[in-house]
């Protein structure tokens, strides 16, 4: 009986009083990463989204107010190319038409760590052989894992050894093949367009009762629809080229150059040789992995921890991502867990603070196309944010809270 | 004996560096591991040792001195426990599964890329050991991070034997073919009082608790000084390893590690087993010896034990503890200027002495 009445009391109670729908952090140092850092500041989180983020904002009177005096808020990290949700050791000869959602696995429970260590988004790609892969996803790392961004771009692999053995014309196979594909997908949609055109002048003169012959309908391919998509002139799809070595990236600098392509690439392990070309083709890498292990591959012969920060420095816009590559010793999806250490040991290397934060945060939004709602702390965008007990990259700094759409998703402890 | 007697004689004689200046670093905090740390301080060094260190001592006469900015740490050199640099991982004799008398340090490769990266690792002096592949692998010897050639970076030619008793040493086509027949053959030649394996320190490679069990029990029956090398899942023997107080060779951890294991080199410590780490370069570089002790603290291992386990464990392992490891009066001069605390991973390596010879320098960018 007493606890019918208890649990009418709480009833009653959560009738009376609906939680409140504004969260204020209070006297946090914030790291909006757009601008400069805040002391002493507050963030208002209103709805999901960001409300407000200064040093003058006024705490509305029904706002949940959270002390942060002497913490640190960053915005969610973001990594620009993780393996969280795929099953391990899927390198299967992909294709354009593939899509990577279709091998996520939401039941892999591993992404919690991820977000016990501030992560927030991922980007997922097809890891795959040859040389045209499939299209990649940048999922949120919320409880219902929403897909942040459907077909974020298509992976190529330019120039990268195929299993243990490899032989530099082996690797190089994918370039013409590649040239041959994207030849092709131009062709195709010139077709189209071309299809398209004709049926409508067709229309008009049968509207007119002109007499009009159907133009003839272009075979239909499933492969170079989402090919042909790199050409559209309005939204083009993204291209992610996976190179490793100096003349790999010399290739798909030359492959982006000739068919126009939004190109960003992956890894460039070798990018420190090829910095100033890669700065000149305003192209953006997504650097990594920064920790290699056993590394046997002759794509990470050459690979170096400096390399984010020499590209950095040479004004390439850069995302550093986890990557959990086999090929460079991983096994399974944990260095995302490790972002923050990984921008950390990259920056050791000549990079500020300040720099190495971006490259996991608004840098790594605006190579994967999502930086109008996330990777920085504005009023508007998406409060997914990190409280920390201290500076990001110092030994013995904590997570204590992770907020993805302005919700706990990980809290250390209780407020 | 006698002929490697003479022959440790001949190293240590060709080992001496040329003669280096008198120096004294100057501003930074120095972290001596085996006493308090000192805010702006200074160290000199005289004849390749630490002359002397504090927050003030008087600079000697004709040394140059080397400021250094005040946000700047300097540590011992790190000691790398069990490494293949160099090497490229020839360092088994496959046709045979005991080999007490090979040499890992023969296959160290001065001039090799992976040892010229190290010179700016923070890491100056490494132990180099035989693989996993065979039962007894042969003698464990060290190297100093120096940029010399082979006979003058070679410290020692033997520190102790070699020993796996992992999946790696067994195999179809020769003894031993499972690890009862490994440990058996083991026992075969401890027994022995005047074996080849009497009287020299065992290090030995070890994954699975079971493995862990075995090289205990042989620990205790015959008892050996005995050192754990990898002991991936010593987890889940914390207790049986603290109470047989033998000391763990761990690592690397990695990015890829479980929780579990990440948590390891914590858990072992607080259990009090002497912990060092090892980055069985060059599966990982020199330079991620830094990063294993970083996760280690990351998941829970106290601050000044993963600082012990990078200097004067290892040092102690290895039966080097009157030449390096830390900062004290006489050691060695094998000094690591970090840009600050080595754990926060954003900092680096600026400045690098060995044996009180500048050996590697940041470049400016």
């Amino acid at each position: 009986m007493r606890v019918l009445a208890l649990l009418l009391a709480v009833f009653v109670q959560l009738q009376d009083k609906p939680q409140p729908k504004i969260t204020a952090y209070r006297g946090a140092k914030i790291y909006t990463v757009s601008g400069a850092p805040l002391e002493n500041a507050t963030l208002l989180i209103e709805n999901g989204r960001i409300a407000a983020v200064g040093k003058d904002v006024a705490v509305p009177a029904d706002a949940t107010v959270v002390d942060a005096a002497g913490k640190v808020i960053i915005p969610g990290l973001i990594d620009a190319a993780s393996r969280l949700f795929l099953p391990p050791g899927e390198r299967s000869p992909g294709s354009a038409e593939q899509n990577v959602l279709d091998a996520v696995d939401f039941y892999q429970r591993d992404y919690r760590e991820a977000v016990e260590q501030g992560v927030t988004s991922v980007y997922v790609g097809p890891l795959s052989l040859g040389s045209v892969n499939g299209l990649g996803a940048v999922l949120h790392l919320d409880a219902a894992h929403t897909v942040l961004l459907k077909d974020a771009a298509l992976k190529l692999t330019l120039g990268a050894s195929g299993g243990e053995s490899s032989s530099a014309l082996e690797r190089y196979q994918s370039y013409p093949q590649l040239k041959q594909a994207l030849e092709g997908a131009r062709q195709y949609a010139e077709t189209w367009e071309k299809y398209r055109k004709d049926l409508a002048e067709v229309e008009q003169k049968k509207a007119k009762k002109e007499e009009a012959k159907e133009p003839a309908k272009p075979k239909s391919d499933p492969r170079n629809e989402v090919l042909a998509r790199v050409f559209d002139p309005k939204q083009p799809l993204r291209v992610r080229i996976e190179v490793h070595t100096a003349d790999a990236i010399a290739l798909a600098l030359r492959l982006a150059d000739d068919f126009k392509l939004r190109v960003v690439l992956e890894h460039a392990t070798e990018g420190g040789a090829a910095a100033a070309a890669i700065a000149k083709a305003r192209i953006p890498v997504v650097a990594g992995p920064v920790f290699r292990m056993g590394g046997y591959s002759v794509d990470y012969l050459n690979h170096s921890a400096a390399s984010a920060a020499t590209l950095v420095k040479a004004g390439v816009p850069v995302a550093i991502a986890s990557f959990s590559d086999e090929r460079a010793g991983h096994t399974g999806p944990g260095a995302s867990r490790f972002l923050a250490e990984s921008a950390a040991f990259a920056a050791s290397r000549g990079l500020t603070r300040d720099q190495a934060l971006a490259c996991i945060t608004l840098e790594a939004a605006k190579i994967l196309g999502i930086d109008a709602t996330h990777g920085s702390i504005d009023k508007g965008k998406v409060a997914d944010l990190v409280l920390l007990n201290g500076e990001l990259f110092d030994s013995g700094t904590i997570v204590e809270e992770t907020l993805i759409n302005g919700e706990i998703v990980h809290s250390r402890g209780k407020r | 004996m006698k002929g490697l007697l003479l022959a440790l004689a001949l190293v240590f004689a060709q080992a001496q560096p040329p003669k280096a200046e008198v120096l004294v670093l100057k501003g930074a905090r120095i972290v001596p591991v085996s006493g308090p740390e000192i805010d702006n301080g200074m160290v000199h060094v005289e004849n390749g040792k630490i002359r002397s260190f504090g927050a003030t001592i008087e600079v000697p006469p004709g040394a140059k001195v080397i400021d250094l900015p005040k946000t700047s740490w300097i540590l011992p050199g790190f000691v790398d426990a069990h490494s293949y640099l160099g090497s490229a991982f020839d360092v088994e004799e496959s046709t045979e599964s005991l080999t007490p008398e090979a040499r890992a340090v023969e296959a160290f490769t001065s001039r090799h890329p992976d040892v010229r990266a190290a010179m700016g690792s923070g890491v100056t002096t490494v132990a180099l050991a035989p693989g996993n592949g065979n039962l007894v692998g042969g003698r464990i010897g060290v190297v100093k991070l120096n940029g010399q050639r082979y006979d003058r970076a070679l410290r020692l030619i033997s520190v102790g034997l070699k020993a796996s008793l992992g999946a790696e040493a067994l195999r179809p086509d020769r003894e031993p073919t499972s690890r009862t027949g490994a440990v058996a053959l083991l026992r075969e030649r401890l027994r022995d009082p005047k074996g080849d394996l009497q009287g020299l320190p065992l290090f030995v490679h070890v994954s699975s608790a079971g493995e862990i069990e075995s090289a205990l029990d042989l620990q205790s029956t015959f008892r050996l000084k005995m050192t754990l090398v990898h002991a991936r899942q010593a987890g889940e023997s914390v207790q049986r390893i603290a109470a047989a107080k033998v000391p763990v060779a761990f690592g690397p951890l990695t990015v890829s590690d479980r929780r579990e294991t990440l948590e390891t080199p914590g858990r072992l410590a607080r259990a009090g087993v002497p912990l060092a780490f090892v980055s069985d370069a060059p599966w990982t570089s020199e330079e991620q010896l830094r990063v294993s002790a970083a996760f280690a603290v990351k998941y829970g291992m106290d601050r000044e034990a993963a600082l012990r386990a990078l200097t004067t464990l290892p040092a102690e392992l290895l039966g080097l503890s009157k030449d390096c490891g830390s900062i004290a009066e006489g050691k060695a001069a094998d000094l690591v200027v970090w840009s600050g605390d080595p754990f926060s991973l954003i900092n680096d390596v600026e400045l690098v002495l060995v044996d009180g010879r500048i050996t590697w320098r940041k470049e400016k960018p």
